[in-house]
């Protein structure tokens, strides 16, 4: 019981640190609005971040390892359900393959002067790509132990 | 007991001889007796010693005495308001307005003492306080004697204006700021069938305090819509006029700019100053100056009204705005001009950049210190007087007789700064458009820090 509750406990953390931090980044979408500052802050940043972290080289390459990274768990995914394996690793791949494809679609889709706080929300999508492929490549590797996969099961 | 009674017929003949005398409004104006007693009497109400005009003129260059203009900001600068037959005010008087008495601000205590320090208005001078409604002299005069100033004459400065030998000055370009009176007399008038348009400046879209009461007529004008990111320059030539052309802007129209906060119609004033439009007026005091006046507040949003064509070659006045180039040779020219900082100290000795979206810290080398924006405003966000403005220069080693080109974060406080310079009647100034914020972001610019 005691083990069921930390795996609850685990769980709804990793989902509410990715809500806390798209919503923190939804409201500075907003508030970019409706304060000159908070504006003129988030294009400063904007220029910085396309001339440094995100240059269109750059952009190309975060593209395809999206790309690859969706691949693989797209193949885990299909290779759990056609082997009738690990019914977390079918789920939390599955999970992945959907996030990591929203991530693609927010960079092939959305227009860079669309949003306010572009390259805000750029980097909260790779935040939560990043720890959907690292619960999964976890997962993989923790699965083979027996204990933890039962606790993980029940949750 | 005999020489008990004969001190008290005494005391009681002096007595009524101060009481007698003090009583007389015609009290000649070298009889500096108890003024606090003078000048409230029974019922309360203030009876101040009347000046003549032939005595203010003796006392104009006496070091002695003070004359103070207690009329709005607009008067003393040189509009003719209230009847008075030629605007602007007495040769070498002051201002201290009784609207910055009527001001709720916060720290207006202390602010209306640095007033009176600056202005040299304390308790050892003989005050002489105009107007032309007869209330704010009241006003100034109460607060004047809660300071201990007590020698307090009260004059009518109609009388003064009627005598065309009477000297009095007005800033050469006093229109450019306009008072709330103007304003209402345009909308009333619609301008003698002149294109006019009035806009309400502020940044981003109509914003709650536009659509909780505006100027009648008005429409909101997105400083978004004349300067891009994230430099914060200026919008090219083109798109500038495409800028006047969606709002219905012609070189000949007369444009009545304000905000809640002016700053943001200074900003956009200078900028169609740049691009050729004639007749740009910024109101004085923003809109509180409006509201304060009584005058009709609508809610209703207005919307733009397109042109045609700007009728001119956007810019028309192309040195009214200068870029980096421009900056570096003015600052290469020590002895012919200055590059101005309107910023803050702690800016300007590179202690803060002063912004979030600006990394570097200090200030172009050689540039000078021409203070911040609050220090050329009044406390109800009227022009300060131009003789604390230019003592403020001289401290820094500007003259007027040089090129001077204002510069601050982003373009906005020096440009207040350099509309006011304007209607001093200063000819050879510019706005550094990129300011601080173009300068630090390349590194090969020189920058000094310190003091």
């Amino acid at each position: 019981m005691k083990k069921n509750l930390t795996g609850i406990v685990i769980n709804t953390l990793f989902w509410l640190v990715q809500i806390v931090i798209l919503v923190g980044v939804i409201a500075l979408e907003d508030v970019a609005g409706k304060k000159m500052g908070v504006l003129r802050h988030v294009t400063y940043k904007k220029s910085v971040y396309e001339s440094t972290y995100f240059t269109p080289d750059l952009m190309r390459l975060y593209t395809w390892i999206l790309v690859l990274l969706g691949i693989f768990a797209l193949l885990l995914s299909v290779y759990n359900i056609v082997k009738g394996k690990n019914k977390i690793i079918k789920r939390w791949s599955m999970t992945t393959v959907a996030i990591n494809l929203g991530g693609l679609l927010y960079i092939i889709m959305v227009d860079s002067q669309a949003l306010r706080a572009y390259h805000y929300f750029l980097i909260v999508t790779f935040i939560i790509v990043g720890l959907h492929h690292t619960r999964l490549l976890i997962g993989i590797i923790t699965f083979d132990n027996s204990k933890m996969k039962k606790e993980l099961l029940r949750v | 007991m005999c020489k008990l009674s004969k001190l008290m017929v005494c005391v009681l003949i002096i007595t009524g001889l101060t009481l007698f005398t003090g009583c007389s409004s015609d009290t000649p104006v070298d009889n500096n007796t108890d003024a606090t007693t003078d000048q409230v009497n029974k019922e309360g109400t203030m009876e101040l010693q009347v000046i003549s005009t032939e005595e203010l003129q003796e006392k104009l260059e006496d070091d002695d005495w003070v004359i103070v203009d207690t009329r709005i900001n607009d008067a003393y600068n040189g509009w003719a308001l209230e009847g008075v037959t030629r605007g602007g005010h007495i040769k070498s008087a002051i201002d201290f307005s009784a609207n910055w008495l009527r001001t709720e601000v916060e720290d207006r205590d202390n602010l209306l003492q640095e007033a009176l320090k600056t202005k040299g208005i304390t308790a050892d001078k003989n005050v002489v306080l105009y107007d032309a409604n007869g209330e704010d002299i009241k006003i100034v005069a109460e607060y004047f004697m809660q300071q201990g100033i007590e020698n307090i004459y009260s004059y009518d400065i109609k009388e003064w204006a009627m005598n065309e030998e009477l000297p009095m000055e007005s800033y050469p370009n006093h229109h450019i700021l306009v008072p709330a009176s103007w304003v209402n007399e345009l909308i009333e008038t619609e301008n003698n069938g002149r294109p006019y348009k009035i806009f309400e400046v502020s940044w981003g879209e109509v914003s709650e305090a536009y659509l909780n009461g505006h100027i009648p007529g008005s429409v909101h004008i997105n400083t978004d819509d004349v300067e891009e990111g994230p430099i914060w320059n200026r919008l090219s030539d083109a798109e500038l006029e495409e800028f006047a052309k969606n709002y219905g802007i012609t070189f000949d129209t007369t444009v009545v700019l304000y905000g809640n906060d002016s700053t943001a119609a200074f900003r956009v004033a200078t900028i169609l100053k740049y691009m050729g439009a004639e007749d740009v007026r910024v109101l004085n005091g923003g809109f509180a100056a409006w509201e304060n006046g009584g005058y009709e507040i609508e809610t209703e949003e207005r919307e733009k009204q397109p042109v045609e064509a700007f009728g001119a070659t956007v810019p028309v006045n192309k040195n009214y705005i200068v870029d980096l180039p421009e900056a570096k040779e003015i600052l290469a020219d020590q002895e012919g001009s200055r590059l101005v900082d309107i910023r803050g100290w702690e800016e300007h000795i590179g202690a803060t950049s002063g912004y979030s979206y600006i990394e570097g810290k200090g200030r172009p080398a050689g540039a000078v210190w021409g203070h911040d924006l609050d220090d050329y405003r009044n406390i109800d966000n009227t022009m300060k007087n131009a003789i604390e403005i230019k003592d403020m220069w001289r401290e820094w080693g500007i003259v007027q007789d040089q090129s001077l080109s204002f510069f601050c974060g982003t373009g906005w406080r020096a440009a207040e700064v350099l509309i006011y310079a304007e209607v001093m009647g200063l000819e050879d100034v510019s706005l550094f458009d990129g300011g601080w914020n173009e300068w630090q972001s390349d590194s090969s610019n020189p920058v000094e820090l310190g003091e």
